[in-house]
């Protein structure tokens, strides 16, 4: 090989470590700066219906107990903990859980909507994932979509009498997978391909982030499903101090 | 959690803190509004060496930073410069029998334009994020009138965020000295395990805080004793200098 070629080689290997091995497949955050601003608004005007509606339960909850605050306060900063947090994984990429599943399971999605935007802020200026004008596009996938799924799917195979474990793999699977659904369509409205318009682009995100997202959606599945054993086994009582129980058993 | 801590040794940690939110949400528009190459370039210029001069933020974790979020930069830029398509156009294109991958001039110029426009945003963001702490946000987001339940649930999540990294630390640490992290179907179960027991604890300390929060006095309202930072009329000149560049560099390059 000549000098360049080596070079060449050099270059591409780079390349490739750094787009397949050291992705972060987290959630997809949205960049900042990502979006025009007539985008970055309609997300954020999409989401208000959902967090004007979290903000009244939140607020009727802490009216009823205000020893609430302290324990929404741990929840939120829970779900913050839990999406740092490194997942084993297969391949050395690094990956982490969206959290919202899991909070949509335990507290109920209305609730984690509002929590899930403080957590966007906190993740956004702590830890420079997403950023503050995709704030809305963000919350709209990650804190509203997701969430609401999975706990749609919960109580549907709920009313099924779907085993219970897979029925919370289920749920939180799918959740994780309509997210990355509703950002690749953020994404594609946002650049329309040229030719074949939104239909082509949606294709080509969701052709692009599948090899990450696809078997991180099935890992925070099984996790979900692990950490909910774990949850049962050890924490019955907090469990019912949040609701969790009355409604249900794993 | 770096950035939590280069932000309180910030040298713009005097700068009024209201300012600071002033000129990245101002900074942050100007530009998604310009949409166009040199806007991008020189706010991106503009913000880099505010945060590295005069927030005196070290390079070596700057640059660290601005790397997090590169590999979904490419990959969303590439996704925009290539386009996908069953016949071929454009001014280069790749056959795969099946399909066509092309890209044309205006796509590759929509994808440098996009590409610079997310650098200059998150160049932004960090000069705000390096150099105003969480807890000064919250009380410029508090003078703004919005709800104060949010608030105090704001200011209470960013303490326990720190608690709860902290126990996590320390789980970690004892499942990896018991050898926890041997193969993925172990680490899972780690992994899960840790979540599990955090949430128990998070639970137990909600508690315990609530308690001592009432023992201090609390009535349902959190106060905090805050440092006033006046706001000097030198900020709010170079503010406004700044803003007015960018604006006639904006028109510049729409009418050229």
């Amino acid at each position: 090989m000549t000098k360049r070629q080596k070079g060449v080689v050099r270059i591409s290997v780079a390349a490739a470590a750094l787009l397949a091995f050291c992705q972060t497949a987290g959630a997809m955050h949205i960049m900042e700066g990502y979006l025009s601003p007539g985008f970055c608004i309609a997300w954020g005007a999409l989401c208000i219906p959902f967090l004007v509606k979290g903000f009244i339960t939140l607020k009727e909850m802490y009216q009823q107990n205000p020893k609430m605050i302290t324990m929404l306060a741990m929840a939120g900063a829970y779900i913050f903990v839990l999406s740092a947090l490194k997942i084993p994984s297969v391949t050395g990429s690094c990956s982490h859980m969206t959290g919202t599943g899991l909070g949509a399971m335990l507290f109920g999605p209305c609730v984690t909507g509002i929590l899930g935007v403080i957590v966007l802020v906190f993740q956004a200026i702590l830890l420079a994932h997403g950023g503050l004008t995709t704030l809305g596009a963000n919350t709209f996938s990650m804190a509203i979509a997701g969430p609401f799924v999975t706990f749609g799917i919960y109580h549907l195979c709920k009313k099924c009498n779907v085993n219970k474990r897979f029925r919370v793999f289920l749920a939180a699977a799918l959740g994780d997978l309509f997210t990355y659904c509703v950002t690749s369509l953020q994404l594609a409205i946002a650049y329309p391909a040229e030719h074949g318009g939104i239909e082509t682009s949606i294709v080509e995100f969701l052709g692009v982030f599948a090899p990450t997202q696809l078997p991180l959606a099935v890992v925070e599945g099984l996790l979900t499903v692990m950490i909910l054993i774990t949850l049962e086994n050890y924490a019955k009582q907090e469990l019912k101090a949040i609701g969790f129980m009355k409604t249900d058993r794993l | 959690m770096q950035i939590d801590y280069y932000a309180y040794r910030s040298g713009m940690k005097k700068w009024n803190a209201g300012l600071k939110v002033f000129l990245a949400v101002g900074t942050l528009c100007m530009l998604l509004m310009a949409g166009c190459l040199p806007v991008s370039v020189i706010v991106w210029a503009a913000m880099g060496m505010l945060t590295l001069f005069v927030g005196k933020v070290p390079f070596k974790v700057y640059l660290r930073y601005l790397l997090v979020p590169l590999s979904f930069l490419i990959t969303g830029c590439i996704v925009i410069a290539v386009q996908f398509s069953g016949s071929a156009y454009g001014e280069w294109n790749l056959s795969f029998h099946f399909f066509f991958l092309c890209v044309t001039k205006s796509s590759l110029g929509a994808a440098v334009r996009v590409f610079f426009q997310v650098l200059a945003g998150i160049s932004t963001l960090y000069m705000l994020s390096f150099s105003t702490p969480v807890s000064e946000l919250i009380l410029v987001l508090q003078r703004l009138h919005l709800p104060k339940i949010l608030m105090e649930l704001m200011h209470l999540i960013y303490r326990y965020i720190f608690i709860l990294f902290e126990v996590v630390g320390q789980m970690q640490a004892a499942a990896g000295a018991r050898l926890g992290y041997q193969g993925f179907w172990k680490s899972c179960r780690t992994f899960s395990m840790i979540c599990g027991n955090l949430f128990l604890i998070s639970m137990k300390k909600a508690n315990s805080y609530y308690d001592a929060m009432l023992a201090r006095g609390y009535q349902g309202c959190l106060e905090f004793l805050t440092e006033e930072k006046p706001v000097r009329s030198l900020h709010i000149a170079g503010c406004l200098l700044y803003f007015a560049g960018i604006f006639l560099l904006t028109v510049y390059c729409k009418l050229g």
